[in-house]
């Protein structure tokens, strides 16, 4: 069971690992993401930032994508971070267990708009965003669990 | 309940606290101390109150900053309360552990060993990790 989604482009780091895995009880992290499982350096500082007693795996999108449609997930409770709104919306569209959907830290670039608090969005991830919400996923902004949650409903503007 | 009073020369106390609410949230068992900023500045008192604002059946979990120094040597007189617990050698890990292990279930000492144990293992030399092998993990 997918219990959350979370976009974070430090992945795996302290608000999540102590956090967030904390609060949801989740027994197992996906790393979901393209260029981890290639980058040796980065792939074995996320693996050196595990919380104990989880399992901690760390697939390309498309794999996630198989692992998470062929069932092999289903007994665990699942904890899923992406790095990007674009990554989160390739996984949604092609699993509809993902439900919910945590906005943790989207760095700013050319063009964002700070939308809350180390959240900025390009127009087209608002747009993506509106289509996450179209379809019935619930998507909030929250760095840590005790944040108060804000809908993202209520900030997207297109 | 457990209470936390982190106690430093100075304002470390507040640094880490500000850290550790970055990364879990505000928790509002947390106090600090931060002793010695002005020249009339008296810790035993400091500490009384604190002590004097903690009910009968709670339990304060002091963290100071060094083992040895003003700080913690003063809060070694406070021992003779068994209410109080003291750790040395405050450090962000040793405070994220202490509250992400803090339950009902478990005893006070026990939380503390656990989390005194598992964040010194996060002290690190980590040039001498990075090339390690960890296996990949899956479903």
């Amino acid at each position: 069971m997918i219990k959350l989604l979370r976009v974070d482009h430090r992945l795996l780091h302290g608000q999540v690992a102590f956090s967030w895995t904390q609060y949801l009880g989740v027994d197992s992290i996906l790393i979901a993401n393209d260029d981890v499982p290639n980058n040796e350096l980065r792939k074995t500082t996320i693996k050196l930032a595990k919380p104990q007693g989880v399992k901690l795996v760390i697939k390309n999108i498309e794999d996630s994508i198989k692992a998470i449609k062929s069932g092999v997930t289903d007994k665990y409770k699942l904890f899923v971070v992406v790095e990007s709104v674009n990554d989160a919306k390739r996984l949604i569209s092609q699993c509809s267990e993902i439900k919910k959907v945590n906005l943790g830290g989207i760095k700013s670039k050319e063009g964002t708009r700070n939308i809350s608090k180390a959240i900025n969005l390009l127009p087209e991830e608002e747009k993506l965003i509106k289509d996450m919400l179209d379809e019935g996923v619930e998507v909030e902004i929250r760095q840590v669990p005790g944040d108060k949650k804000i809908n993202a409903s209520s900030i997207i503007k297109i | 309940m457990r209470q936390y009073l982190l106690a430093s020369h100075g304002s470390l106390s507040e640094g880490l606290l500000d850290s550790v609410e970055m990364i879990l949230g505000k928790n509002h068992k947390i106090s600090t101390i931060s002793a010695y900023k002005k020249g009339d500045y008296d810790l035993n008192e400091q500490l009384k109150s604190v002590i004097s604002n903690i009910d009968k059946d709670d339990e304060l979990i002091i963290i100071s900053d060094i083992f040895g120094g003003s700080v913690n040597n003063e809060c070694m007189k406070l021992l003779a309360d068994d209410r109080v617990h003291l750790i040395s050698g405050m450090n962000l890990s040793l405070v994220i552990e202490l509250f992400t292990l803090d339950n009902d279930k478990i005893s006070t000492s026990d939380l503390i060993k656990k989390a005194l144990k598992d964040s010194k293992e996060s002290i690190l030399y980590c040039n001498n990790i990075i090339n390690e092998e960890i296996e990949d993990e899956e479903f």
